[in-house]
Protein backbone atom coordinates (compact mmCIF):
# COMPACT_ATOMS: atom_id res chain seq x y z
CA UNK A 1 0.00 0.00 0.00
CA UNK A 2 1.16 3.64 -0.92
CA UNK A 3 0.57 5.92 2.56
CA UNK A 4 1.78 9.12 3.47
CA UNK A 5 2.29 6.94 6.89
CA UNK A 6 6.01 7.20 8.18
CA UNK A 7 8.04 3.67 7.46
CA UNK A 8 10.39 4.14 10.31
CA UNK A 9 10.33 5.16 13.31
CA UNK A 10 12.58 8.05 14.38
CA UNK A 11 12.77 7.56 17.31
CA UNK A 12 14.40 4.08 16.56
CA UNK A 13 17.26 6.15 14.73
CA UNK A 14 20.72 5.28 16.48
CA UNK A 15 22.34 8.87 16.76
CA UNK A 16 25.36 9.62 14.63
CA UNK A 17 24.91 6.31 12.64
CA UNK A 18 21.56 6.91 10.64
CA UNK A 19 20.42 10.50 11.52
CA UNK A 20 23.69 12.77 12.13
CA UNK A 21 26.02 10.05 10.97
CA UNK A 22 28.46 10.19 8.34
CA UNK A 23 26.49 9.55 4.85
CA UNK A 24 23.67 12.14 6.01
CA UNK A 25 25.96 14.73 6.99
CA UNK A 26 28.40 13.96 3.68
CA UNK A 27 24.78 14.24 1.61
CA UNK A 28 24.44 17.54 3.31
CA UNK A 29 27.97 18.60 2.51
CA UNK A 30 27.60 17.58 -0.90
CA UNK A 31 24.00 19.65 -0.65
CA UNK A 32 25.75 22.52 0.35
CA UNK A 33 28.43 22.47 -1.83
CA UNK A 34 25.58 22.40 -4.90
CA UNK A 35 24.24 25.49 -3.27
CA UNK A 36 26.90 27.49 -3.40
CA UNK A 37 27.33 27.69 -6.72
CA UNK A 38 25.03 30.50 -8.08
CA UNK A 39 26.24 30.70 -11.61
CA UNK A 40 22.32 30.33 -12.36
CA UNK A 41 19.30 32.60 -11.62
CA UNK A 42 17.80 32.42 -8.44
CA UNK A 43 14.67 32.25 -9.94
CA UNK A 44 15.33 29.20 -12.07
CA UNK A 45 17.04 27.22 -9.35
CA UNK A 46 13.61 27.74 -7.24
CA UNK A 47 11.76 26.22 -10.09
CA UNK A 48 14.00 23.56 -10.81
CA UNK A 49 14.14 22.86 -7.23
CA UNK A 50 10.08 22.87 -7.09
CA UNK A 51 9.77 20.90 -10.06
CA UNK A 52 11.79 17.53 -8.33
CA UNK A 53 9.58 17.96 -5.11
CA UNK A 54 6.62 18.20 -7.10
CA UNK A 55 8.01 14.75 -9.49
CA UNK A 56 9.48 13.16 -6.94
CA UNK A 57 6.18 14.09 -4.23
CA UNK A 58 8.43 15.96 -1.67
CA UNK A 59 5.79 17.39 0.96
CA UNK A 60 9.26 18.86 2.85
CA UNK A 61 10.14 20.31 -0.15
CA UNK A 62 7.07 21.57 -1.58
CA UNK A 63 6.56 23.53 1.70
CA UNK A 64 9.23 26.04 1.58
CA UNK A 65 10.24 28.91 -0.93
CA UNK A 66 13.38 30.02 -0.97
CA UNK A 67 14.19 33.89 0.16
CA UNK A 68 16.32 34.62 -2.81
CA UNK A 69 14.01 33.32 -5.50
CA UNK A 70 11.09 35.52 -3.86
CA UNK A 71 13.56 38.48 -3.68
CA UNK A 72 13.72 37.54 -7.46
CA UNK A 73 9.91 37.73 -8.31
CA UNK A 74 8.80 34.12 -7.47
CA UNK A 75 5.23 34.42 -7.17
CA UNK A 76 2.94 31.09 -6.76
CA UNK A 77 1.44 31.24 -10.03
CA UNK A 78 4.57 30.13 -11.57
CA UNK A 79 4.11 26.93 -9.08
CA UNK A 80 0.75 26.43 -10.84
CA UNK A 81 2.74 26.34 -14.21
CA UNK A 82 5.29 24.08 -13.49
CA UNK A 83 4.03 20.92 -13.98
CA UNK A 84 3.01 21.92 -17.67
CA UNK A 85 6.09 24.23 -18.35
CA UNK A 86 6.29 23.47 -21.87
CA UNK A 87 3.37 25.33 -22.65
CA UNK A 88 3.57 27.85 -20.25
CA UNK A 89 4.56 31.32 -21.00
CA UNK A 90 8.02 31.04 -18.62
CA UNK A 91 10.57 32.58 -20.22
CA UNK A 92 12.41 30.15 -22.65
CA UNK A 93 15.73 30.01 -20.53
CA UNK A 94 13.43 28.38 -17.80
CA UNK A 95 11.74 26.25 -20.32
CA UNK A 96 14.62 25.01 -21.04
CA UNK A 97 16.22 24.41 -17.65
CA UNK A 98 12.85 22.75 -16.42
CA UNK A 99 12.96 20.88 -19.81
CA UNK A 100 16.68 19.53 -18.89
CA UNK A 101 15.68 18.73 -14.96
CA UNK A 102 12.47 16.35 -16.75
CA UNK A 103 14.90 14.41 -18.65
CA UNK A 104 17.33 14.01 -15.79
CA UNK A 105 14.41 12.62 -13.52
CA UNK A 106 12.67 10.86 -15.88
CA UNK A 107 14.09 9.43 -18.94
CA UNK A 108 18.51 11.37 -19.15
CA UNK A 109 18.74 8.33 -22.31
CA UNK A 110 16.05 10.77 -24.56
CA UNK A 111 18.28 13.98 -24.32
CA UNK A 112 18.61 14.46 -28.13
CA UNK A 113 19.95 17.16 -30.24
CA UNK A 114 16.64 19.52 -30.09
CA UNK A 115 17.02 19.51 -26.05
CA UNK A 116 20.93 20.20 -26.29
CA UNK A 117 20.49 22.79 -28.61
CA UNK A 118 17.83 24.54 -26.87
CA UNK A 119 19.68 24.07 -23.51
CA UNK A 120 23.09 25.83 -24.89
CA UNK A 121 21.37 28.47 -26.24
CA UNK A 122 20.73 30.25 -22.80
CA UNK A 123 23.35 28.20 -20.49
CA UNK A 124 27.26 27.85 -20.63
CA UNK A 125 28.88 24.10 -19.90
CA UNK A 126 29.47 25.22 -16.21
CA UNK A 127 25.74 26.67 -16.02
CA UNK A 128 24.58 23.34 -17.48
CA UNK A 129 26.58 21.49 -15.00
CA UNK A 130 25.37 23.19 -12.34
CA UNK A 131 21.64 23.18 -13.06
CA UNK A 132 22.53 19.12 -12.87
CA UNK A 133 24.07 18.51 -9.43
CA UNK A 134 21.17 21.02 -8.55
CA UNK A 135 18.93 18.13 -10.18
CA UNK A 136 20.73 15.81 -8.58
CA UNK A 137 20.99 17.94 -5.15
CA UNK A 138 17.21 18.76 -4.98
CA UNK A 139 16.16 14.97 -5.25
CA UNK A 140 18.50 14.25 -2.32
CA UNK A 141 14.90 13.91 -0.40
CA UNK A 142 13.87 10.84 -2.27
CA UNK A 143 15.42 9.02 0.34
CA UNK A 144 12.78 10.08 2.90
CA UNK A 145 10.15 10.08 0.26
CA UNK A 146 10.54 6.37 0.38
CA UNK A 147 10.75 6.06 3.52
CA UNK A 148 7.81 8.64 3.99
CA UNK A 149 9.90 10.96 6.95
CA UNK A 150 9.60 14.11 4.85
CA UNK A 151 6.53 15.41 6.58
CA UNK A 152 5.93 19.00 5.35
CA UNK A 153 7.10 21.93 7.29
CA UNK A 154 3.64 22.63 7.63
CA UNK A 155 0.05 21.52 6.82
CA UNK A 156 -1.43 25.13 6.60
CA UNK A 157 1.15 27.96 5.36
CA UNK A 158 4.36 27.88 3.93
CA UNK A 159 7.54 28.31 4.77
CA UNK A 160 10.29 30.46 4.25
CA UNK A 161 14.25 28.47 3.45
CA UNK A 162 17.20 30.43 3.71
CA UNK A 163 20.97 29.25 2.52
CA UNK A 164 23.69 31.35 3.82
CA UNK A 165 26.94 31.54 2.14
CA UNK A 166 28.01 28.47 3.16
CA UNK A 167 24.98 26.90 1.39
CA UNK A 168 23.74 25.86 5.17
CA UNK A 169 20.10 25.99 5.41
CA UNK A 170 18.13 27.40 8.14
CA UNK A 171 13.99 27.59 7.93
CA UNK A 172 12.39 30.48 8.60
CA UNK A 173 9.23 32.47 9.03
CA UNK A 174 5.81 31.80 7.86
CA UNK A 175 4.92 33.09 4.69
CA UNK A 176 1.83 35.09 4.13
CA UNK A 177 1.59 33.86 0.46
CA UNK A 178 -1.16 31.26 -0.62
CA UNK A 179 0.03 27.89 -1.78
CA UNK A 180 -0.95 27.20 -5.52
CA UNK B 1 32.97 2.43 -5.15
CA UNK B 2 32.50 5.05 -7.59
CA UNK B 3 29.76 7.25 -7.78
CA UNK B 4 30.32 8.77 -11.73
CA UNK B 5 32.22 7.85 -14.47
CA UNK B 6 35.84 9.21 -15.47
CA UNK B 7 33.95 11.60 -17.72
CA UNK B 8 32.00 13.20 -15.39
CA UNK B 9 34.76 13.51 -12.45
CA UNK B 10 36.62 15.51 -15.72
CA UNK B 11 33.88 17.42 -16.22
CA UNK B 12 33.16 18.33 -12.69
CA UNK B 13 36.72 19.12 -12.22
CA UNK B 14 36.46 21.79 -14.74
CA UNK B 15 33.18 23.17 -13.84
CA UNK B 16 32.26 22.44 -10.33
CA UNK B 17 35.45 21.13 -8.79
CA UNK B 18 33.67 21.73 -5.18
CA UNK B 19 31.10 19.22 -6.15
CA UNK B 20 33.33 16.68 -7.30
CA UNK B 21 35.29 16.96 -4.06
CA UNK B 22 32.51 16.16 -1.97
CA UNK B 23 30.90 13.26 -4.82
CA UNK B 24 35.06 11.49 -4.16
CA UNK B 25 34.15 12.29 -0.43
CA UNK B 26 30.90 9.76 -0.50
CA UNK B 27 32.33 7.16 -2.34
CA UNK B 28 34.82 7.21 0.55
CA UNK B 29 31.68 7.25 3.40
CA UNK B 30 29.93 4.63 0.83
CA UNK B 31 32.81 2.41 1.31
CA UNK B 32 33.10 2.69 5.17
CA UNK B 33 29.60 1.73 5.55
CA UNK B 34 28.10 -1.22 7.13
CA UNK B 35 25.78 -1.82 4.27
CA UNK B 36 27.27 -4.89 2.18
CA UNK B 37 29.33 -3.36 -0.72
CA UNK B 38 27.95 -6.45 -2.82
CA UNK B 39 24.28 -5.23 -2.36
CA UNK B 40 25.30 -1.45 -3.49
CA UNK B 41 27.37 -2.58 -6.21
CA UNK B 42 23.83 -4.58 -6.68
CA UNK B 43 22.07 -1.74 -7.31
CA UNK B 44 24.45 0.41 -8.96
CA UNK B 45 24.65 -2.57 -12.19
CA UNK B 46 20.35 -2.54 -11.85
CA UNK B 47 20.35 1.29 -12.35
CA UNK B 48 22.98 1.64 -14.47
CA UNK B 49 20.97 -0.84 -16.99
CA UNK B 50 17.81 0.57 -16.31
CA UNK B 51 18.36 4.44 -16.83
CA UNK B 52 20.64 3.42 -19.85
CA UNK B 53 17.60 1.72 -21.18
CA UNK B 54 19.60 -1.47 -21.57
CA UNK B 55 18.50 -5.44 -20.62
CA UNK B 56 19.88 -6.34 -17.58
CA UNK B 57 19.28 -9.83 -15.65
CA UNK B 58 20.02 -10.40 -12.12
CA UNK B 59 22.49 -13.11 -11.18
CA UNK B 60 20.47 -16.51 -10.93
CA UNK B 61 20.88 -17.02 -7.17
CA UNK B 62 19.99 -13.83 -5.12
CA UNK B 63 19.23 -13.91 -1.48
CA UNK B 64 15.71 -12.79 0.03
CA UNK B 65 17.52 -9.41 1.28
CA UNK B 66 19.05 -8.72 -2.84
CA UNK B 67 15.86 -9.77 -4.49
CA UNK B 68 13.67 -7.43 -1.61
CA UNK B 69 16.10 -4.41 -2.84
CA UNK B 70 15.95 -5.16 -6.27
CA UNK B 71 12.40 -4.78 -5.91
CA UNK B 72 12.73 -1.19 -4.16
CA UNK B 73 15.62 -0.10 -6.56
CA UNK B 74 12.66 -0.30 -9.27
CA UNK B 75 9.92 1.08 -7.50
CA UNK B 76 12.40 4.49 -6.56
CA UNK B 77 13.88 4.83 -10.35
CA UNK B 78 10.36 4.77 -11.70
CA UNK B 79 8.42 6.53 -9.15
CA UNK B 80 10.01 7.31 -5.86
CA UNK B 81 6.10 8.34 -4.25
CA UNK B 82 4.94 4.91 -5.25
CA UNK B 83 7.52 3.01 -2.75
CA UNK B 84 4.78 0.87 -0.98
CA UNK B 85 4.75 0.79 2.70
CA UNK B 86 4.78 -3.18 2.62
CA UNK B 87 8.35 -2.61 0.34
CA UNK B 88 9.78 -0.91 3.35
CA UNK B 89 8.92 -3.59 5.74
CA UNK B 90 10.13 -5.85 3.64
CA UNK B 91 13.91 -4.40 4.22
CA UNK B 92 13.34 -3.85 7.74
CA UNK B 93 12.78 -8.08 8.17
CA UNK B 94 16.87 -8.24 6.94
CA UNK B 95 18.11 -4.33 8.53
CA UNK B 96 17.78 -2.57 11.43
CA UNK B 97 15.61 0.75 11.10
CA UNK B 98 19.74 2.38 10.95
CA UNK B 99 20.87 0.11 8.08
CA UNK B 100 17.46 0.69 6.40
CA UNK B 101 17.38 4.83 6.53
CA UNK B 102 21.43 4.59 5.36
CA UNK B 103 20.50 2.29 2.53
CA UNK B 104 17.87 4.76 1.03
CA UNK B 105 19.98 7.44 0.70
CA UNK B 106 22.84 5.10 -0.79
CA UNK B 107 20.32 3.95 -3.57
CA UNK B 108 19.62 7.96 -4.11
CA UNK B 109 23.29 8.73 -4.20
CA UNK B 110 23.91 5.22 -6.90
CA UNK B 111 20.24 6.02 -8.34
CA UNK B 112 20.99 9.94 -9.17
CA UNK B 113 24.87 9.85 -9.74
CA UNK B 114 23.79 7.12 -12.95
CA UNK B 115 21.31 9.75 -14.10
CA UNK B 116 23.92 12.81 -13.64
CA UNK B 117 26.52 10.93 -15.77
CA UNK B 118 24.21 9.64 -18.41
CA UNK B 119 22.64 13.47 -18.47
CA UNK B 120 26.10 15.28 -18.85
CA UNK B 121 27.13 12.66 -21.34
CA UNK B 122 23.90 13.34 -23.65
CA UNK B 123 23.80 17.58 -23.01
CA UNK B 124 27.28 18.14 -23.23
CA UNK B 125 28.43 16.37 -25.96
Amino acid sequence: MTTHNPRLSMDEFTPGVSSGGPLETTIADFAAAAVRARDIDPLITELVRLRCAQYHDCRLCGSFRVQEALDAGYDEAMHKAIASHATSDFDPAIKAALRLCDAMIMRPGDIDESLRTEVREHFTDAQIVEICVDVMKWSQQKALVALRIEAPASDEYLTQLIFDEDGQPAVGERLDIASA
Amino acid sequence: MNLVTPETRERLETHHPEALREIENLERVLDETTIDAGLLNLCGDYFEATIRNKEWLPPEELSDLEATCLDVCEQFTLSVADVRDEQIAALRLHLSTDDVYNLMHAIYLIEMSKRLDLTMERALI
